[in-house]
């Protein structure tokens, strides 16, 4: 019985070989074929889309090929995302690969279009990921954004994700990713925010200075583009949308400038730590909607001319700095009222609070938010001052 | 593919199969048909007629039963009342100095009357010799086995029984660490070439009434003397009697080494998992017997085997009961993980290169991307040839004289890799990833047949097929080793079927205080160890 | 079968719980079909509850008779020819449960993985293996089903925490006033409906080892609640890290959660664990579930041994795979939505109420049979 087992084992591997072997391995393909793309550029014109991407080169482990560029940068149109990535082959010598690609940038055209129509591609694919950055290229087409920026042999789109990442130290400008970005639109009560990318000429004495990549643009990653559903209608600026991160709980660091106690000078306050949440209440059919920030800072840079080490002083500075974040957070509300939108997710504290009224409000809420009045209340402590008693400038009194 | 091409396949099939089985039949003999072979060169048994009086005779029957070979030393010697004698031994097995002065000269000295011949039994001749260790001989059988087992015989002219006298001296090696298993704490001996060292050895260790030697010869033309050694009352009776059945029934023409044994009594004989463990050093072999397994010596091997042997064994090391349990888990937990990655690394590195490269961190992927830019083969075959270059340099090290051995090898892995990357043969990447699984290999020595077999296979599925073919491979030896038995023992108990004692020494060490019971899966009897 | 195998209580436990591993790592009926929404995981432990419920009558059967497997009881119930009219149905039954399996884990391989294989291929790199594990037999697969079940766990904790960062638990927020009733309810069936491992574990209760004190019941209750507890912890993670609406379009909600992971840049895409994990089960399931229609049917038959018949059946799986449009995407997806629970709830629940209404009727005769 062992040996007869033992046949049919051995007849079977024999097969299995002869098929496999004779037929060759499908799927497989070698790293020499793929193109790995580092960042993307859709442009939606009127009928078709142009795709612009780059194409990291591989970095060889010997030194003399310091100077080839790390990146190369092919065009290609379709009717859809992957009709443009499979007509690229009829220029490219190899198969695009999406998987590592570290940021998409879309044209605003696309954006209003509706980003979803764009997105499904990424959603589907069995080789895309989630966590990519997008982005809308403000004001001028993708394609000029792509590819500018970084060191020499920095690949671009590699510098551009790190600058989006620094977007968590200054507050004014978003990271979000193609899963953040659809995980709000499919909730209830909240519209969808994508980040802004601009192209910036540098200055004459940028462009005089020993440089390495003698570029004229370099871009800036800075403000927001604001959806409703998941069409574009409008921006907000670098301070507005640190107005949005404050309320939306989403400040990791930053610096505030206000006043100083003695009003002739300013000082600016590094944000420790930020709370911020939001309350809506409905009574009588009224609603009252607030947002509370605390925040932790801590005094970075002082030029007046008072003395700072009493408590009188330092409260004075925080509540010019609470004064300066409300000033942020409702220019930043006033725009999205404008805007007709709720980027802030009011709409979600009534639906998991009220959610038998939700149901009713649910389709006009957009319009109800643009006619309500918002409060902010802002709580700023600042328990550090750094390691120096009297600012230098304080000398000069004495 | 239509319908047609299926019922086609099928019909190839069924002509592949009859085919491929009548091949078959003439290349794989049953193993135990060969039976009748062995009589026919069987050595006739001697006339066991005894040996008879006249001493003459006795020794022209000896000299042409050793076919006149000049190591078999026939000394003839006369008492001195003149009553001849002779001295049988093979030269260089026997002590000279303690057969002259301690047998020969006393019975020349005391024996100056006729008592000798008067003596017909062998009680009163024993007075002639002051030695211990005497046996009588009644059959040329027995003195044939004598003589070759190393023991002298003196015939005396007269008597028709001869004497046995046992002083064994044969130039063995010392007792010294043995290469192959060192430690850095405990203790440095190891089994050496001669069975009876070996007993005392083991027998030193375990110093308890309770432990038996049994013996059997095993081997036509060899007839090697082979031990069992137990310890009564804790051994599992079910275990022992296997050994025994198996052992009885090998019949094969010599057994060199232990090796060869190990291939007639192991429980499956196609798998590449051995289920026979062998170790060179006498704490370990106690400290097996002391859990319930049984030892199995062989004359002439240093290597001692011990069944049942469990996948844990392999996985444990001395040092790891005269450690502190710290270090011994976390060495534990690294030869663990060092197995699991010396199987598995090639196979997974391939497949996650060429078929998955949406499963490498971006990071990595550039590197890679640009290590393999000149590189003819694809990575599959590129491992391949790593794997079997690797080999080579393994086989061509054992075999080099010691002098130019580690110079060569140093020299030319360094060489050979380097200058291979820059040549633009291999990818540097593969480089790494092969000789990380060259030095994980050696961390469990006991298992390295089962890791090259297996990792070539696993790299081969997972060059067809990515990921899929390689975990379908993982499960396939999975299978296979919980399907084993080790003389009745399942091969990877503790953990399958699951075993709380057990576990307590499976990849963290639990104190020695706290573990209290002898493991119950390999002998119920006596499980306390205190 | 000549001689009887033992296995122990906790390799017949993982057994089954690697089984059922099957529906949380791949669609999830509770995140994609109903209710769908942030409620889920009220209903994945309600379904825990229900299979509880749903398994009364063969509880009580097996408490009755125990020294048979749930085959030869029926005959002994319902009379021979009835009883092996029945059997041979259930080992059908099985069958199909196996070739739902084996399009599921191709489906997932084709879209995922490895998109451009054949179905040839990958039929023969998963039949071959579970023929050699049905081969050697339950106590084989029983000791490997500890290994594959430490290891699942293992890379399922691995990833929670991994993925903690990514968690967002506001999503659960308005608990269980959107949904009704009704929802959570269809839902938790839904999911209890899909048990169909439930025979497995029936048929082996015979071969645990008696020497161990045991009750069916403690059993069967320890795996529902592990398994639910499992199954709730990955409704939880999934839905969390992809917010509601995105988990309910997704095919395979939690594998694309754990494609989110990305920690300091360089632990990312470790998703290999869980692919490896998922084809584990896959065979399991397969072996596992062929042995048991083989056994069965070995019995029916009075065959003594059941290893003739696993060939026959992995035969007739890989042709109605191969020559039948059954992998079709649109057939599938109905099949496995709108029918196969209903099936296998069939099997699970109503045709052994009969037999214990059966039972109850003739329980005079059947006196000599019980304890």
């Amino acid at each position: 019985m062992k040996d007869l087992f033992f046949k049919k084992i051995f007849l079977i591997i024999v097969i299995i070989l002869a098929i496999l072997f004779s037929t060759g391995c499908w799927n497989r393909r070698e790293l020499s074929e793929i193109g790995i793309i580092g960042a993307a550029a859709i442009d939606a014109e009127a009928d078709k889309i142009k795709l612009t991407y780059e194409v990291i080169t591989p970095k060889r482990l010997d030194t003399k090929s310091g100077d080839e560029a790390p990146a190369s940068y092919f065009q290609s149109e379709g009717e859809t995302i992957f009709e443009a990535s499979r007509n690229s082959t009829l220029k490219l010598n190899k198969k695009l690969f999406w998987s590592h690609a570290n940021v998409f940038y879309f044209n605003e055209m696309s954006a209003k279009d509706g980003l979803l129509t764009y997105l499904d591609f990424f959603n589907r694919g069995h080789e895309s990921r989630g966590y990519v950055n997008i982005a809308i290229a403000k004001g001028e087409s993708a394609y000029k954004i792509i590819g500018i920026g970084g060191l020499k042999g920095e690949v671009p789109s590699s510098y551009v994700e790190a600058v989006f990442e620094n977007s968590a130290v200054n507050g004014k400008a978003a990271s979000i990713k193609i899963v953040d970005f659809l995980k709000t639109y499919y909730e209830e009560g909240i519209e969808p925010v994508v980040g802004a990318i601009q192209t910036i000429k540098r200055n004459e004495t940028e462009l005089k200075m020993p440089t390495d990549k003698k570029e004229e643009y370099m871009p800036l990653v800075e403000g927001l583009a604001v959806f409703k559903e998941d069409i574009l209608v409008g921006f907000f600026d670098g301070i507005q949308t640190r107005g949005f991160n404050f309320a939306r709980d989403k400040i990791k660091s930053g610096i505030i400038v206000s006043a100083s106690p003695d009003g002739r000078g300013v000082n600016s306050i590094e944000i420790i730590k930020s709370s911020g949440k939001l309350n809506v209440q409905i009574k009588d059919g009224e609603y009252y909607c607030t947002v509370k920030i605390e925040i932790n800072g801590m005094l970075n840079e002082e030029t007046g001319k008072e003395d700072i080490s009493n408590l009188e002083a330092i409260t004075k500075i925080e509540n010019n700095t609470s004064e300066n974040i409300k000033n942020e957070i409702k220019s930043s509300i006033k725009k999205a009222q404008e805007y007709k939108t709720d980027i802030f997710g009011f709409g979600q504290s009534i639906h998991k609070k009220y959610p038998a009224k939700w149901k009713i409000i649910k389709n006009d809420w957009n319009d109800i938010f643009s006619t309500l009045e918002i409060k902010v209340e802002v709580k700023t402590n600042i328990e550090k001052v750094g390691v120096s008693n009297e600012q230098l400038s304080a000398k000069e009194q004495k | 593919m239509g319908k047609l091409a299926y019922i086609l396949i099928v019909k190839i099939i069924i002509e592949v199969y009859v085919m491929l089985k009548k091949i078959f039949e003439k290349l794989i003999p049953d193993k135990k048909t060969s039976t009748n072979n062995g009589i026919e060169n069987e050595i006739k048994t001697p006339n066991t007629n005894g040996i008879s009086n006249n001493v003459q005779k006795n020794k022209e029957i000896l000299q042409s039963k050793f076919k006149n070979s000049i190591d078999v030393i026939f000394y003839e010697f006369e008492t001195i009342s003149g009553i001849k004698a002779i001295a049988v031994y093979v030269e260089e097995i026997v002590k000279k100095e303690v057969l002259d002065r301690d047998v020969i000269n006393p019975f020349i000295l005391k024996s100056n009357d006729n008592e000798v011949t008067k003596s017909v039994n062998f009680e009163t001749l024993k007075k002639f010799f002051p030695v211990t260790n005497l046996k009588e001989i009644n059959g040329f059988a027995e003195a044939i086995t004598s003589i070759i087992n190393g023991d002298t015989i003196i015939l005396i002219d007269g008597l028709s029984f001869a004497t046995s006298i046992s002083c064994r001296g044969w130039e063995k090696r010392s007792i010294e660490e043995p290469a192959s298993e060192t430690v850095i704490r405990g203790p440095k001996e190891g089994f050496i070439e001669s069975i009876n060292i070996n007993r005392c050895l083991i027998r030193r260790k375990i110093k308890n009434e309770n432990l038996v030697f049994l013996n059997m010869v095993i081997g036509r033309q060899t007839r090697t003397q082979v031990n069992i050694a137990y310890i009564e009352g804790i051994v599992s009776a079910d275990v022992l009697m296997e050994v025994k059945n198996r052992l009885s029934n090998i019949d094969i023409d010599s057994i060199l080494d232990v090796g060869n044994l190990e291939e007639y009594i192991e429980d499956s004989h196609i798998s590449p998992i051995s289920t026979v463990g062998n170790t060179q050093k006498p704490d370990i072999v106690a400290a097996k017997i002391l859990e319930g397994r049984v030892a199995i010596l062989c004359d002439g091997s240093p290597h001692v085997l011990t069944v049942p042997h469990l996948f844990v064994e392999t996985i444990q090391s001395s040092e790891d009961y005269y450690n502190r349990p710290y270090i011994a888990t976390g060495l534990r937990i690294i030869r663990f993980v060092a197995l699991i990655l010396s199987i598995v690394f090639p196979a997974f590195y391939v497949s996650l290169e060429s078929f998955h490269q949406t499963m490498i961190p971006s990071v990595f992927l550039i590197t890679m991307a640009g290590a393999s830019l000149g590189t003819p083969f694809p990575a599959f075959l590129e491992a391949l040839l790593m794997i079997v270059a690797f080999e080579f340099l393994k086989e061509s090290g054992t075999r080099m004289p010691k002098a130019i051995g580690s110079a060569i090898s140093i020299v030319g892995a360094l060489v050979l890799g380097d200058a291979a990357v820059k040549a633009g043969i291999v990818s540097a990447d593969l480089i790494v990833v092969i000789a990380f699984t060259a030095v994980a290999t050696f961390i469990v020595p006991a298992l390295n047949e089962m890791v090259s077999l297996y990792r070539l296979i696993l790299l081969c599925l997972s060059g067809l097929m990515g990921i899929y073919g390689m975990t379908a491979g993982v499960f396939v030896m999975i299978i296979h080793a919980s399907s084993l038995r080790s003389f009745g023992i399942p091969y990877l108990s503790p953990i399958a079927p699951v075993n709380a004692q057990g576990l307590k020494d499976f990849i963290v060490r639990f104190p020695l205080w706290s573990m209290k019971d002898r493991p119950n899966f390999i002998s119920d009897s006596n499980r306390k160890r205190r | 079968m000549p001689k009887l195998e033992k296995i122990s209580a906790i390799q017949l436990i993982s057994m089954i719980l690697i089984n059922r591993f099957l529906f949380g790592f791949s669609f999830m009926p509770t995140v994609t079909i109903s209710p769908a929404n942030q409620d889920a995981w009220v209903a994945d432990i309600l379904s825990g509850v229900m299979v509880l419920l749903f398994a009364i009558p063969l509880l009580i059967m097996a408490s009755k008779f125990p020294n048979m497997g749930f085959n030869e009881y029926f005959q002994v119930i319902l009379g021979t020819f009835i009883g092996k009219v029945v059997c041979f149905i259930y080992s059908l039954y099985l069958v199909f449960i196996t070739l739902l399996t084996v399009i599921f884990l191709s489906d997932f391989l084709l879209s995922a993985v490895l998109p451009e294989t054949p179905m040839y291929a990958i039929l023969l790199f998963m039949l071959i293996p579970c023929m050699y594990a049905s081969y050697k037999g339950l106590e084989c697969i029983a000791r490997s089903s500890i290994i594959i079940s430490t290891f699942i766990i293992f890379s399922i904790v691995l990833y929670v925490m991994l993925n903690f960062n990514n968690m967002d638990f506001e999503v659960f927020h308005p608990i269980l006033l959107d949904s009704t009733l009704s929802q959570i309810a269809f839902g938790s069936f839904n999911n209890a409906a899909r048990f169909s491992d439930c025979f497995l574990f029936f048929l082996f209760l015979t071969h645990v080892d008696k020497t161990e004190t045991y009750t069916v019941t403690k059993i069967f209750i320890i795996l529902v609640v592990t398994f639910t507890l499992m199954n709730t912890v990955l409704t939880v993670a999934t839905q969390s890290v992809l917010g509601v609406g995105l988990a309910k379009i997704l095919r395979y909600p939690y594998f694309t959660s754990i494609q989110q992971i990305n920690l300091f840049s360089i632990i990312q895409r470790i998703e290999f664990f869980n692919v490896i994990g998922w084809i584990v089960i896959f065979f399991f399931k397969i072996c596992s579930t062929i042995l048991a229609a083989a056994i069965i049917m070995a019995q029916v038959f009075k065959v003594k041994s059941y290893k003739p018949f696993v060939i026959p059946m992995n035969i007739i799986i890989a042709l109605s795979v191969l020559l039948t449009s059954i992998s079709h995407y649109a057939i599938f997806k109905t099949i496995i939505t709108d029918y196969a629970y209903l099936v296998i709830f069939t099997m699970n629940f109503i045709i052994p109420t009969i037999v214990l209404a059966v039972y109850i009727f003739r329980r005079k005769a059947l006196e000599k049979y019980n304890v």
